[in-house]
């Protein structure tokens, strides 16, 4: 069986468009916060809201923390529970996006593509250290995303097409209790990391940080 | 078909085997207690709150608490384990300053601590501020064990906890019992008022420790933190249902006639509060009267003595307050009652010196004089008088003058 599962509904609804035919760029809206800040704090309330267009004519659109896979026949309910907004690899026949589970403090990053004329099942690359901040590379063959590891906040990359996931920052500290230990890189501040030819590069409230991908 | 039998019967054994109540301890020390408000309650659907309140947010799991936004933060917010058990998951290092809903790390939940509770439940702590959780997974953690720091890290729009408990590998419930919360009994040991705060209480409920056995006349100069101090009570039965945070200090007072007694308390540079409980035990459901006039006033209150029963008076600070005091005893006389051979109510004929007091709860009906008022700070108690009176016989035994 293909390790890549399609998605049935979404190739009823997309089978008539190529992955070559039509693609617009794509191009990423800036997400819109719901909530506004609420005196003395609170969780996100609604998440980010944004737009994203895909291969095909396709867009996937983000609302109530809910994503949604619209196509020129229709649209499906993608995922539930979104942590953050997704991100799309250049041509959008590729994406990533990170989500919650509801049976415990978990999360998971997913990946789905347009292959052979439909959208794959979202199918996940990581779990562990509840990961979110999910980034794809323009080629869409790697993805970075921030996770726990031995209980600090750290840098990690997996194959799109799957494999173990590969810290990056961090490796071999461990949460003591005690503070911030020597040698600690921030994960990024605000969004996720960006992929600059052979290094992944974000913003942290120190400055600015990159490291060299394996 | 043996085997599916068997498997049904075992997954039935598991569910009868759910964790029972557990008993939650509000998740923070007591410096802190009463600087921290709830934010949101965990939304029942429709934006609704467990007592059918508005103060929650579409589809929020949890329940969130705010402590003064970023001063607040800044200046410290303790947060600790509301109930014993094993650190089951931490994560820290994300930055806490977010304030947009929307900055990631940790899965949104930032800086958290997760804890296995012994009795079966595991419980989330999160947003806390950067490097400030103390913990390790797999670390022992007690009832108040310091866990880390409120903060706003993840996906937050300020300053404040989210805390969330649940079955591990079942979907969050909402700990606070109400007309529209499911959850049949509260899961905190003391859950407080709609919009209040549940109780810091780890274990059994604490009991009044009186530092002193005090009669008419007698004045007293202390302080609420002074030695004999404690910090372990915050409801004392009275109608108002207010929470005292401050340190308490409790004496033991009686008088050997059937009299009203006024005490006064007095040089005052902070709130403090004034209770008059009907036994030592202070078991929060025994006043029988309370003055809590605010700020720095005097607080005076009266109830009726009976000869030779001896009831705890408390003096706690309202939200935290410490301040020294001057406390007064005034009795105004009364009629001594008869010595009597046989025992009083509740046949109790012996002489108890050593402070415990009769703590049969029934109670006088002419003893009620002022008709319960509640609601606001600075209203009166009107609880029950004092419990049944001892003969005079006890009464002489005890031996106090007048």
């Amino acid at each position: 069986m293909n390790t890549i599962a399609k998605l049935c509904m979404a190739a009823a609804l997309f089978a008539s468009v190529s992955a070559a035919g039509g693609c617009a760029e794509a191009t990423s809206t800036l997400p819109s916060v719901a909530a506004a800040a609420e005196a003395g704090g609170g969780d996100a309330t609604a998440g980010p809201t944004g737009e994203w267009t895909l291969t095909g004519g396709a867009s996937l659109a983000l609302a109530d923390r809910a994503l949604r896979l619209r196509g020129p026949a229709g649209e499906i309910a993608l995922a539930a529970g979104v942590v953050g907004v997704p991100s799309v690899s250049e041509g959008g026949a590729r994406f990533v996006f990170a989500r919650e589970l509801p049976n415990d403090l978990a999360t998971e990053v997913v990946a789905v593509e347009f292959l052979g004329g439909g959208w794959t099942a979202p199918r996940v690359l990581a779990r562990e250290g509840t990961p979110d901040l999910p980034a794809i590379s323009p080629d869409g063959g790697r993805v970075a995303f921030v996770a726990s590891a031995a209980g600090i906040a750290s840098v990690w990359t997996v194959a799109f097409d799957g494999g173990a996931p590969v810290q990056l920052t961090n490796v071999g500290l461990r949460a003591d209790g005690k503070g911030r230990p020597a040698g600690f890189v921030p994960i990024p501040l605000r969004d996720p990391p960006r992929f600059a030819g052979d290094r992944l590069v974000w913003t942290a409230r120190d400055g600015a940080h990159e490291v060299t991908l394996p | 078909m043996r085997i599916i039998i068997a498997t049904a019967i075992a997954g039935l054994l598991l569910l009868l085997a759910a964790p029972g109540r557990a008993q939650l301890s509000m998740p923070t020390s007591i410096d802190d207690y009463s600087k921290l408000y709830v934010t949101a309650y965990y939304d029942h659907g429709g934006t609704t709150d467990w007592n059918c309140g508005t103060k929650t947010y579409s589809g929020h799991g949890g329940t969130d608490f705010g402590g003064g936004s970023w001063s607040g933060m800044y200046e410290g917010r303790d947060i600790t384990a509301a109930a014993a058990g094993i650190v089951h998951a931490v994560n820290d290092g994300v930055d806490d300053t977010c304030s947009t809903g929307n900055c990631g790390g940790g899965g949104g939940y930032g800086n958290y601590v997760q804890i296995n509770q012994y009795d079966g439940y595991r419980t989330t702590y999160a947003h806390l501020r950067t490097w400030s959780v103390a913990v390790v997974v797999g670390q022992i953690v007690e009832c108040g064990d310091l866990l880390g720091l409120m903060g706003s890290s993840g996906n937050s729009t300020g300053p404040h906890l989210h805390f969330d408990i649940r079955v591990p590998g079942q979907t969050r419930f909402d700990p606070f019992a109400g007309p529209c919360s499911p959850t049949p009994e509260s899961f905190w040991a003391v859950q407080g008022p709609h919009l209040g705060l549940p109780a810091i209480q780890c274990g059994d409920p604490a009991v009044c420790e009186p530092v002193a056995l005090i009669t008419c006349g007698d004045e007293v100069a202390s302080s609420n933190d002074g030695a004999g101090s404690t910090t372990g009570n915050f409801f004392y039965g009275c109608p108002g249902g207010w929470m005292y945070s401050g340190p308490e200090i409790a004496y033991r007072f009686v008088t050997d006639l059937d009299e009203p007694v006024t005490v006064t308390l007095t040089g005052l540079s902070e709130d403090l509060d004034l209770f008059a409980l009907e036994s030592a035990a202070c078991a929060g459901d025994d006043c029988i009267e309370e003055s809590t006039n605010s700020g720095t006033n005097d607080e005076e209150l009266t109830f009726e003595a009976a000869a030779g029963v001896e009831v705890v008076l408390v003096v706690d600070g309202w939200q935290g307050a410490v301040s020294g005091f001057n406390l007064a005893v005034q009795c105004e006389g009364g009629i001594p009652e008869e010595d009597e051979p046989d025992a009083g109510p509740d046949g109790d004929t012996d002489a108890d010196t050593d402070g415990d007091t009769d703590t049969d709860s029934d109670s006088d009906a002419d003893a009620d004089a002022d008709g319960g008022q509640g609601g606001t700070k600075g209203s009166g108690c009107g609880c029950r008088a004092a419990g049944p009176r001892p003969s005079g016989l006890l009464a002489a035994l005890i031996g106090f003058g007048y």
